[in-house]
């Protein structure tokens, strides 16, 4: 941790949400990033039981540290869509609920888990339709038929019968490198391609089988996120 | 030009005592080592000082 430099945050207020995208449900995210404001990669609390997976996600980052700029390109998925609302007190229902400035104690602070109920609830009152991302549970790779080691970047430990993963010819055993054309770092990163895939597009999946760099494809089949 | 000096002292400052402040108000004591606390500004401005990579953690003070 001392090749890095560290920063806690405690608040939703000022965070800039074009770039921290996640699932909000969760207790605690990490980021990997550069100064240039480039997502390296995402460790989240699913794997909070075991950090051997966030040394792996480390080493992974300082793999890519070491590449940039040259690797900007592949980086670029990374970063999600542009938000509705760029900052959480920009968002209407939070702004109404009092929160005019950055927090001086437990009271007033904006969590993670009200970005997501307050975006929500500002759609429905401005009459417009919540998208599909807000409501759906954020997609865990259990949804594709996918089991992943939380001591390791992203390495198959069980496929779903008749599942996407099982169609593409995926295997226990497999390490991820690369999904959606992004390099992986941990489960997060696995889910993060999977929460802003295109469903009509398969996804790209290269993979580490014994030695050997096989190429696949996922195919997300219909109702995916919500079934 | 003392009073100017203070003044600029004072402003350098602020941030970190808000910071400060925040940090006791939380009761979040148990973070060791050197972090960055609750300011992504000063993290960017560390990193592109240093040459080295951020890790960012998002969490609330249980």
């Amino acid at each position: 941790m001392d090749r890095f430099v560290c920063v806690r945050i405690v608040q939703g207020w000022g965070l800039d949400l074009a770039l921290f995208q996640f699932d909000w449900r969760q207790s605690w995210m990490v980021f990997l990033m550069n100064a240039d404001r480039a997502i390296y990669g995402r460790y989240d609390a699913r794997q909070a039981d075991d950090l051997v997976g966030l040394r792996k996600a480390l080493e992974g980052a300082l793999e890519l540290h070491e590449k940039w700029p040259a690797n900007k390109a592949e980086l670029a998925g990374k970063v999600g869509p542009a938000p509705r609302w760029s900052r959480p007190e920009e968002i209407p229902s939070l702004a109404k609920s009092g929160i005019p400035k950055p927090a001086t104690g437990r009271d007033g602070c904006i969590h993670c888990h009200t970005v997501l109920e307050g975006a929500t609830r500002s759609y429905k009152a401005l009459g417009e339709p919540v998208p599909e991302r807000y409501t759906a549970v954020y997609p865990t790779p259990q949804r594709v038929g996918i089991m992943l080691s939380t001591k390791e970047r992203a390495t198959i430990t069980d496929i779903d019968r008749h599942s996407a993963a099982e169609k593409a010819g995926l295997r226990v055993g497999d390490r991820i490198l690369r999904f959606g054309g992004q390099p992986v770092l941990s489960w997060a990163d696995v889910q993060w391609v999977l929460f802003t895939a295109v469903d009509s597009e398969p996804l790209k999946v290269e993979v580490d089988r014994a030695g050997e760099r096989i190429d696949a494809a996922l195919v997300l089949p219909p109702g995916w996120r919500t079934r | 030009m003392k009073v100017l000096f203070l003044g600029l002292l004072a402003l350098a400052l602020f941030p970190f005592q808000d910071k400060d402040k925040l940090r006791a108000a939380l009761g979040d004591t148990a973070l060791a080592g050197p972090w960055i606390y609750d300011d992504l500004e000063a993290g960017y401005a560390e990193a592109a000082r240093t040459g080295r990579p951020i890790m960012v953690v998002l969490r609330c003070v249980p």
